[in-house]
C-alpha cells in the first residue's frame, strides 16, 4: 500500500504518548507528585511544613546495590537459556515434525507466558515448596538436598521465569524454522547425522535462537512478580522497596537505571538480532513436509506431557487443593467481585486501546526499513513494567497546564500504562500478519472503487480479522494479571484482581490467595482456549 | 482508511474514559488508605458501607512495603491530598504525618472513652485497638521451655541460623527497632542488631513471612524456628493450622512492645464530612470488640473489654512517645544501610 502522511503523523502521535513519560523519570521535580512513586522527588509540603527531626535525616540516595544486580543478570540469563532449550526444542517437535495434536500442545505452551506470572509462581510454591503438594505426596527427605543447591533461592526462581518465557522461544523459533528452504533442509536430513542435524538447525535460526534468548532475558530481568511471590532478592525487589521508602527518595530512579539500560541493549540487540526476519507468528501448519516421528511420536508426546504435567498440571492441581472447598472458593469468588469486574473493565479498554495503537503503528512500521522503528516499538515491552508504571505515575501527576492528574482518579491512567505495555505485543501481531498477506490483495485494496468504510469492510477488515482478534487477546490477558503498574496507576478503591491477590499474597489466608489465584488463571486462559476453539490456529496467539 | 483509521484511534482513546467515567460518579464516599491487614480491615469497612451508605474506596499496602509505602504515599500527597482517612497499624508513622503537617486534627466522640495514651492531645490520632510485638516459635521443632523468653535471645548460638525478622525499613519492626533505639540508648540498640546480624538472623519480607517460614519449619532445608513477629500475624498462622506458639518477650525486664493501630485524618481530606464519619466508625467501642473479639490477634484498647481473645501482657515496654517518634528516623537509617537482607 502506499505510505500515507496522516499514518505516519498518527503513528509519531502513539509513539510520543507511550514513549514521553519515560523522560519524566529524569526530569528535575520541584513540583509535589501525587503518587507513591512521586515519593523520589521531593514534594514541597513534606519539608517545608515541618523542618524537623525526622525531616533532618534525610540523606543522599543509597548506591546501587551492584551484588543484587549481579544476582538478577545471573538467574535472568539462567531463566532465559532454559526457555531457548525448552521453547527452541518444542518449536523444532511442533514446527519440524507429524506429532499428532500439535495445535493443542502448542496451545498448552502457551499458557505460562499467557497466565499472570503472580499465580504462576503461586502455583509452583504450592506445588514445589515447603509443605506443598509435592511435600505431601513424596515427604520431605528431598528438601535439604534442594535447599543445598539452591541457597537464597535463585535457581527456583530461574527455573520458574523460564517455564514463563519458553513459549516466547517457542514461537520465534518455530518462526525460523517454518521458514526453511525445502531443498536446504531435505538435504541436511538425508546427510546429516542426528547430532549434527540439530547442530545444523541451530544454526539455520541463529537469529531467532538469539532473539529468543535477549527477549526472555530482557523480561526476565525486569519481572519483579515472580521473586516476589517466591521471596527471593532479585533487583526489582530492590527497586521496589526503594521506590515505597521516602527515606530514599531519589533511589529508586537510579537504582532503576542500570536495570533499564540492560533491558535496553537487550532490547536493542533483539531488533538487531530480527533483521531481516518475519516476526513471530507461528502456524500450525509446517511449511515443509514434516519429518514422520513413526513410533516415536509416542516418545515425544510423552516428554510433551511430562513436562507440561510437572509445569502446568500439577502446579494448577495444588493451586486448587489449597482453595480448601467450594464454599471457601466461591465465597472468596464473592468478596472479589468487585475486583472482577473492575478487572474485566479495565481488560477490554486496554485490549481495545493496545489493539487500536497497534493498528496505526504496524501498518507504519510494515513500510519501514530501517531498525529504528522496530526499536521504538520494543521499548515499552523491554521495559521492567515497575519503571514503566513509574514514568507514567510521575509524568501524569505533574502540574501540567491541563490537570492530568485527574486521570490518576479514574480508570483511564491504568488503562493507558496497562495498553503502553501491551502495545509492542500487539504491534508485532499485526506486523506479522500485513507481513505475511499478500501485497496483491493490499494494492487491491487502495485501488479499489470503493468508500474507505466499505474497503475496511470486504478487504483489509476480513484480511486482518484474525489478527486484529489475537492482538486484542493477547493485550487483555496481558492486562488482566498485570500487578507492577497496576498498583502505581489504579484509583484508589478501584484495584484489580491481580492487587487483591498482591495484597492477600503472604499475609492473608492461603484458601483466598489460591482462590484468587484460580479465578484469574480462568479469566486469563479461558479466553485463549475459546480462541484456540473458535480459530483452530493456536500459534497466532502471539 | 484514514477515516477508519481516525475513528478507531479516537474510540480508543474514549474507552478509557469511558471505563473511567463510575470512578468518579459517586458523591458520597471517602478514600481510606489502610495498613491494617486487608483480611482484617475489608470487612470493618464493608459494614461501615452497609451502615452509612458511603462507598469506600480503599488503598491497601503490600508486605514488603507495610505501612512505609501508604506513608510515603501519603507524603508524597501532601500538596494535593487525594486520601481522606489514614487507617494504621502502629503509631509512630502516624506521628510521623502529624509531625510533618500532613493530619488534620479531628476528636472523635466515639473515643471519649478512651484512655488518654491512645489519643492525640492535639486530635491527629486515634486508637483503634492494638497489637503486640511478640516472639513466635514452631510448637512442633521447638518445646515451649525451650522458646526464648527474651528479643536478647535470638543473638545466643542455639538460635544461630534459625530465627526470622522483617526488614527493618518498613511496617511494625521498624516502629519496634525505633522503640528499641529510643529505650535501649542507641549503642546497646545497635548491638542488639548486629548481634542478630552475627547469628545468621534471616530478613525477610514482612512479618506475615516470618511467620510463614516459622509456620513451614523444617529440619535441614528451612530450619527457621522462631522470630520475630506481632501478635496478628500469629493469629493469621494459627487460623490457618500452622503449628505455632508465641512469647510476650522480656517479661522481667524490658516489657513487651505494643503497638496502638491509629486512625488519622488527612489534612485538606477531598471528603472531610464522609471521613469524619468513618472516623467515628472506625474508633467506636464496636468496632473495637469486633477487631479483638476475633482471630485478628488485636488487643483491646479500652478498659473493661472483656470479649478479647488475647489478653494483655503483663509488662509493657515503656516507650516515651517523643523519644520514640525521635529515634524513627535515625534508626530506620542506620538499618538502611547495617541491617540489610
Amino acid at each position: 500500500m502506499p505510505s500515507s502522511p496522516f499514518r505516519s503523523a498518527a503513528a509519531w502521535l502513539i509513539f510520543a504518548v507511550v514513549l514521553a513519560p519515560l523522560v519524566a523519570l529524569w526530569l528535575p521535580s520541584e513540583r509535589g507528585f501525587r503518587s507513591p512513586a512521586a515519593q523520589v522527588q521531593s514534594p514541597k509540603s513534606n519539608s517545608a511544613a515541618a523542618p524537623s527531626a525526622a525531616g533532618k535525616n534525610e540523606q543522599a540516595p543509597a548506591g546501587v546495590s551492584w551484588r543484587t544486580l549481579c544476582a538478577s543478570l545471573l538467574v535472568s540469563a539462567g531463566a532465559a537459556t532454559l526457555a531457548v532449550v525448552i521453547g527452541g526444542s518444542a518449536a523444532a517437535v511442533l514446527s519440524l515434525t507429524d506429532l499428532p495434536g500439535r495445535s493443542f500442545w502448542a496451545t498448552a505452551f502457551a499458557i505460562p507466558f499467557l497466565a499472570p506470572s503472580t499465580v504462576w509462581a503461586l502455583g509452583q510454591s504450592y506445588c514445589y515448596g515447603a509443605g506443598g503438594l509435592i511435600e505431601r505426596i513424596l515427604g520431605d527427605a528431598w528438601r535439604p538436598w534442594w535447599s543445598r543447591i539452591d541457597q537464597g533461592g535463585y535457581l527456583g526462581v530461574a527455573l520458574v521465569l523460564g517455564e514463563i518465557y519458553a513459549p516466547l522461544a517457542l514461537v520465534l523459533i518455530g518462526r525460523g524454522m517454518a521458514g526453511f528452504e525445502q531443498a536446504g533442509f531435505e538435504s541436511a536430513r538425508l546427510y546429516l547425522s542426528p547430532a549434527k542435524l540439530v547442530w545444523w538447525t541451530a544454526g539455520a535460526v541463529r537469529q531467532e535462537l538469539a532473539a529468543s534468548f535477549l527477549l526472555a532475558f530482557a523480561l526476565a530481568l525486569g519481572n519483579f512478580t515472580v521473586p516476589n511471590v517466591l521471596q527471593c532478592r532479585l533487583y526489582p525487589i530492590e527497586i521496589y522497596l526503594r521506590l515505597t521508602n521516602y527515606l530514599d527518595r531519589t533511589g529508586a530512579v537510579r537504582a532503576a537505571t542500570p536495570l533499564l539500560a540492560a533491558c535496553l541493549l537487550a532490547t536493542a540487540l533483539v531488533v538487531l538480532a530480527e533483521r531481516k526476519r518475519a516476526y513471530a507468528s507461528a502456524t500450525t501448519a509446517p511449511a515443509l513436509p514434516p519429518i514422520e516421528l513413526g513410533r516415536k511420536a509416542w516418545l515425544v508426546g510423552a516428554a510433551l506431557a511430562i513436562y507440561l504435567t510437572l509445569s502446568c498440571a500439577a502446579p494448577l492441581a495444588a493451586m486448587i487443593w489449597q482453595c480448601r472447598s467450594v464454599g471457601d472458593f466461591m465465597a472468596a469468588l464473592r468478596d472479589a467481585a468487585p475486583e472482577t469486574d473492575n478487572t474485566l473493565r479495565v481488560a477490554l479498554a486496554t485490549a481495545a486501546l493496545a489493539a487500536a495503537a497497534a493498528g496505526v503503528t504496524s501498518a507504519w512500521l510494515t513500510e519501514r526499513k530501517r531498525a529504528f522503528g522496530p526499536l521504538l516499538a520494543m521499548i515499552p515491552l523491554s521495559l521492567p513494567a515497575l519503571i514503566l508504571g513509574l514514568a507514567y505515575a510521575r509524568f501524569y501527576n505533574r502540574d501540567w497546564p491541563i490537570d492530568l492528574a485527574r486521570l490518576g482518579d479514574t480508570k483511564a491512567l491504568v488503562v493507558i500504562g496497562l495498553a503502553a505495555h501491551s502495545w509492542p505485543f500487539a504491534t508485532r501481531v499485526l506486523v506479522s500478519g500485513r507481513r505475511r498477506a499478500a501485497s496483491e490483495w493490499l494494492e487491491a485494496a487502495s485501488l479499489a472503487p470503493l468508500g474507505r468504510l466499505a474497503r475496511w469492510r470486504w478487504i483489509v477488515g476480513p484480511l486482518f480479522a484474525d489478527h486484529f482478534a489475537a492482538a486484542a487477546l493477547l493485550a487483555f490477558v496481558l492486562a488482566t494479571g498485570e500487578v507492577e503498574i497496576s498498583q502505581l496507576l489504579c484509583a484508589p478503591g478501584d484495584g484489580t484482581l491481580a492487587l487483591r491477590l498482591f495484597t492477600f499474597l503472604h499475609f492473608g489466608p492461603t484458601h483466598v490467595s489460591a482462590s484468587l489465584a484460580v479465578l484469574q488463571l480462568a479469566i486469563t486462559v479461558l479466553p485463549v482456549v475459546a480462541y484456540w476453539l473458535f480459530t483452530n490456529r493456536s500459534l497466532r496467539i502471539i | 482508511m484514514k477515516l477508519a483509521l481516525t475513528a478507531l484511534f479516537v474510540a480508543a482513546l474514549a474507552l478509557p474514559a469511558i471505563a473511567g467515567c463510575d470512578a468518579s460518579a459517586a458523591r458520597d464516599e471517602v478514600i481510606v488508605y489502610v495498613a491494617v491487614d486487608r483480611g482484617d480491615a475489608e470487612p470493618i469497612l464493608r459494614r461501615f458501607e452497609e451502615q452509612s451508605g458511603v462507598r469506600v474506596r480503599a488503598v491497601y499496602d503490600a508486605e514488603a512495603a507495610k505501612t512505609t509505602g501508604l506513608v510515603t504515599r501519603l507524603l508524597a500527597e501532601s500538596d494535593h491530598p487525594r486520601c481522606d482517612v489514614f487507617w494504621n497499624n502502629e503509631l509512630v508513622q502516624t506521628l510521623l504525618l502529624a509531625q510533618r503537617g500532613a493530619l488534620d486534627a479531628y476528636r472523635p466522640a466515639s473515643a471519649d472513652d478512651l484512655p488518654d495514651d491512645f489519643k492525640a492531645a492535639d486530635g491527629r490520632w486515634t486508637a483503634v485497638a492494638q497489637r503486640a510485638r511478640v516472639i513466635v516459635y514452631n510448637a512442633e521443632h521447638v518445646p515451649a521451655d525451650q522458646a526464648p523468653q527474651s528479643i536478647f535471645d535470638l543473638t545466643k548460638p542455639e538460635w544461630r541460623g534459625k530465627a526470622a525478622i522483617a526488614n527493618p525499613q518498613f511496617g511494625a519492626t521498624r516502629a519496634h527497632v525505633a522503640a528499641l533505639f529510643a529505650v535501649l540508648g542507641e549503642e546497646r540498640a545497635k548491638k542488639w542488631l548486629s548481634d542478630l546480624r552475627a547469628n545468621d538472623i534471616r530478613i525477610v519480607d514482612g512479618n506475615a513471612m516470618v511467620k510463614n517460614l516459622v509456620g513451614k519449619a523444617t529440619p535441614g532445608a528451612s530450619p527457621i524456628y522462631v522470630g520475630l513477629t506481632d501478635t496478628d500475624d500469629v493469629e493469621s498462622g494459627l487460623a490457618e493450622g500452622r503449628p505455632l506458639a508465641m512469647v510476650y518477650p522480656d517479661q522481667d525486664e524490658l516489657g513487651t512492645l505494643l503497638m496502638p493501630s491509629t486512625v488519622a485524618l488527612v489534612r485538606g481530606a477531598p471528603h472531610p464530612e464522609a471521613a469524619r464519619k468513618l472516623i467515628d466508625y472506625l474508633t467506636s467501642r464496636d468496632v473495637g470488640t469486633a477487631l479483638t473479639a476475633g482471630n485478628s490477634g488485636y488487643l483491646p484498647v479500652r478498659e473493661g473489654a472483656v470479649a478479647a481473645k488475647l489478653k494483655l501482657p503483663p509488662r509493657r515496654m515503656q516507650v516515651p512517645l517523643d523519644k520514640w517518634f525521635d529515634e524513627l528516623e535515625p534508626s530506620s537509617l542506620w538499618t538502611q544501610e547495617h541491617f540489610q537482607p
